[in-house]
């Protein structure tokens, strides 16, 4: 058992996103995992060895490999790296997308390639207190965007260097994500959409993070994405806090306030965090969005809720349910909701597969329309 | 003339003893401990020896006939060992402090066949009864004297915990019948069709949503539970024609609806929470009236109000109180079912 603690303070690292319903193995904070202590991006040695003992399925596994064996396999390219200050990583993910799936006129197919990067970590010090992690590949550039845009799909996702002044308090600097909310993975979650927090709203800027015995506070100050020009650049701060509650679950509020010249975003949100026992979690956020336009329309409150369950009948396997409220303006009656039951398998370490159903139904007081229907079969694989 | 005659049957019986203990050692020498064992049961009140009835013991345990082992171990710590066996006993009853060494190995080792053998017939049962009840009573027994002889603890440790763990299995298996009540916040969709005499016809959404208040009652154990679950539903929704071609713009806005869902369900238990993930396969009854637009010409018509649905359920558990999030497709339709909602347990 010794040798397997001590195995895991110092092998590999790599990557994946954040799986925040990892509360339910009973992991509250993320940097237990995560290198970026408010999770996302690469792992640490220690979520590797999770990754590969307590996540991933082991039935594709010889019976005679035990736990310590998996946890020494789980290095970048299946090795145990020969020194203690650099780790790499590859990175895919991609999905087929079906729109309207059976639909003889409206079926949409088609695949994506959602992330392919390549990650480098450098580490330094007692317990890694000294971090540098640049995140560099392909990402598609949002639909949004038109074609014919000399932005490229090839860029930096994240690049930022840490310090841990103590292991309870760090500085973190560089282009992140934003601090706010649960960082759930699916980036078109109206939770991530609506506060502006979603995969391509990364930031540069100065974060900090305090893990205290019960609780953990996270505050962001940015100028902006400085890949976009500067009228866009979106400029602010955001902060989240979060406290245990009955020793394995959490609560948590969050705040935004940033600006460029065209809008003016502030969101707040309130969120929790269940742990429900062998892998078994239920997450659920709540906020508010409120967004002022500089050509002197009305503020728009915009209204989101997510609530998000995830079951472990095995090791490996996770079921899913994804329940998404969104108000485009609270001042209206009319309201989404996304209704998604999914199915999550990782069935050996570095492999997750992923099928997600969603159907979304649209409530208004003047109209009703036909529910719309989408898959996702995801493919994650790292190395 | 009866003198011959006793020693001719003694001289048979002895001799029929030899060959047995030969055919005996034979047989433990070949390994071929059903032999021994039958040996042992033809012959079950023969004089053995000492080694002769460890090696049949021995054999016994290799047959898995715990039992036979446990009256052959026993009739060996009263034959051998009567009056240790019973100051022993006394001592513990009384709360004296035992001096373990006090007592020969060779007891100590029949209290530990005991012991595993009791340990082995109450792991081999699939169900709970008063038969598991009573053998768990001398387990438990062999386990004290063990404890207090100081022998073999660590493994007896580990046999005490694979037993607790195995009676408990058996009790979790147990299916209990359980109620519940739940309180749902639901939506349904619904298709109906507005009718010209002349122009054709127009297909119709309804979106309804409201609560559906009710419950379960079924039967539960550790890994499974089944079930019937009903509740009856409440709501209103809004209408639209989907199609435009017939009617410019169909609309209706809080059209009350009312009905019931009621079907069978099956989950599986998947944490120690008793959280869940299950299916059902209940039939839905919902009635509104659709308003018919003026002029004779028209007519609606809404299908049937029954409909058969196929729908996902999780559930997690609070201790009594859970939530519930459910996601129904009607069968051969588009329109799905689905609902959320807090509930309780009985």
């Amino acid at each position: 058992m010794k040798t397997f603690i001590l195995l895991c303070l110092f092998i590999f690292s790599l990557s994946a996103h954040a799986y925040t319903n990892f509360i339910g193995h009973s992991y509250t904070s993320c940097l237990n995992c995560h290198f970026n202590p408010f999770g996302g991006g690469p792992l640490n040695d220690y979520g590797r060895v999770i990754s590969a003992t307590a996540i991933s399925s082991r039935a594709l596994y010889p019976k005679e490999w035990d736990e310590e064996k998996l946890a020494y396999s789980s290095g970048f390219l299946f090795r145990k790296p020969k020194q203690n200050w650099l780790r790499t990583q590859a990175n895919y993910r991609g999905f087929q997308l079906v729109r309207n799936p059976g639909s003889t006129t409206t079926e949409e197919k088609r695949w994506i390639n959602m992330q392919a990067d390549a990650r480098l970590i450098l580490k330094f010090g007692e317990n890694d207190k000294f971090v540098a992690v640049a995140n560099y590949g392909y990402a598609p550039l949002p639909i949004a965007v038109p074609e014919d845009t000399n932005e490229s799909e090839w860029r930096s996702r994240e690049h930022y260097v840490g310090y841990r002044f103590t292991p309870k308090f760090g500085i973190y600097a560089g282009m992140m994500d934003q601090i706010f909310g649960i960082r759930v993975i699916e980036h078109i979650a109206f939770s991530r959409i609506s506060p502006q927090v979603a995969q391509n709203d990364q930031v540069h800027g100065v974060a900090a993070h305090y893990l205290g015995d019960s609780w953990e506070l996270g505050v962001h100050g940015y100028g902006g994405n400085m890949s976009q020009k500067e009228d866009l650049r979106m400029k602010g701060g955001s902060a989240m806090f979060e406290k245990t509650i009955f020793e394995h679950h959490r609560i948590g509020a969050s705040f935004k306030n940033a600006s460029n010249d065209y809008l003016k975003v502030m969101a707040y949100s309130a969120h929790t965090r269940l742990n429900l026992k062998e892998g078994s979690a239920l997450l659920a956020e709540l906020g508010q969005t409120t967004k002022e336009t500089e050509n002197g329309s009305d503020p728009l409150t915009e209204r989101f809720g997510l609530l998000q369950t995830y079951l472990r009948p095995f090791r490996g396997v996770y079921f899913l349910t994804n329940i998404e409220y969104f108000n485009r303006d609270i001042k209206q009656d009319d309201y989404t909701v996304r209704w998604g039951p999914g199915v999550q398998y990782f069935p050996i370490q570095r492999l997750e597969v992923r099928l997600d159903l969603y159907n979304t139904r649209s409530f208004a007081p003047e109209s009703s329309t036909r529910d719309t229907w989408m898959y996702l079969f995801q493919t994650h694989l790292w190395l | 003339m009866v003198v011959s005659k006793i020693l001719v049957t003694l001289f048979f019986i002895i001799s029929t003893a030899i060959a047995a203990e030969n055919e005996l050692m034979s047989a433990w020498k070949a390994k071929n401990y059903r032999k021994v064992s039958d040996l042992y049961r033809d012959n079950p009140r023969q004089d053995y020896s000492r080694k002769e009835l460890v090696l049949i013991s021995y054999s016994l345990r290799k047959l898995r006939f715990f039992r036979q082992d446990i009256k052959l171990n026993m009739a060996l710590v009263k034959k051998e060992y009567a009056k240790n066996h019973n100051y022993l006993l006394n001592a513990i009853k009384r709360g004296d402090t035992i001096d373990p060494d006090a007592y020969p190995v060779a007891l100590k080792i029949l209290y530990w066949n005991l012991f595993t053998s009791y340990g082995e017939i109450i792991k081999g049962y699939e169900h709970d009864s008063k038969r598991v009840e009573k053998d768990h009573k001398y387990f438990v027994i062999f386990s004290k004297i063990l404890s207090d002889l100081e022998f073999r603890e660590g493994k007896a440790d580990k046999i005490n915990d694979a037993i607790i763990a195995h009676r408990q299995y058996l009790t979790d298996k147990i299916y209990r019948f359980k109620t519940s009540w739940l309180v749902q916040y639901v939506s349904w969709q619904q298709d109906a069709t507005i009718k010209h005499t002349t122009q054709g016809n127009a297909g119709l959404i309804v979106t309804n949503r409201g609560v559906c208040l009710g419950g379960d009652m079924g039967i539960e154990n550790y890994r499974y539970h089944f079930y019937i679950d009903g509740c009856f539903l409440y709501g209103s929704g809004g209408v639209n024609n989907i199609d435009q071609n017939l009617i410019d713009n169909y609309q209706q806005s809080n059209v009350p609806a009312l009905g019931f869902k009621a079907g069978p369900g099956a989950s599986l238990i998947v944490s120690s929470s008793r959280s869940r993930i299950g299916i059902k396969l209940p039939v839905i009854y919902s009635v509104q009236d659709l308003t018919t637009p003026q002029g004779s010409d028209y007519k609606i018509d809404q299908g049937t109000p029954i409909s058969l649905l196929a729908s996902m359920y999780s559930r997690w558990q609070f201790n009594k109180l859970y939530f519930q999030t459910e996601f129904g497709k009607y069968l051969q339709q588009e329109q799905t079912f689905w609902g959320f909602g807090v509930g309780k347990e009985f």
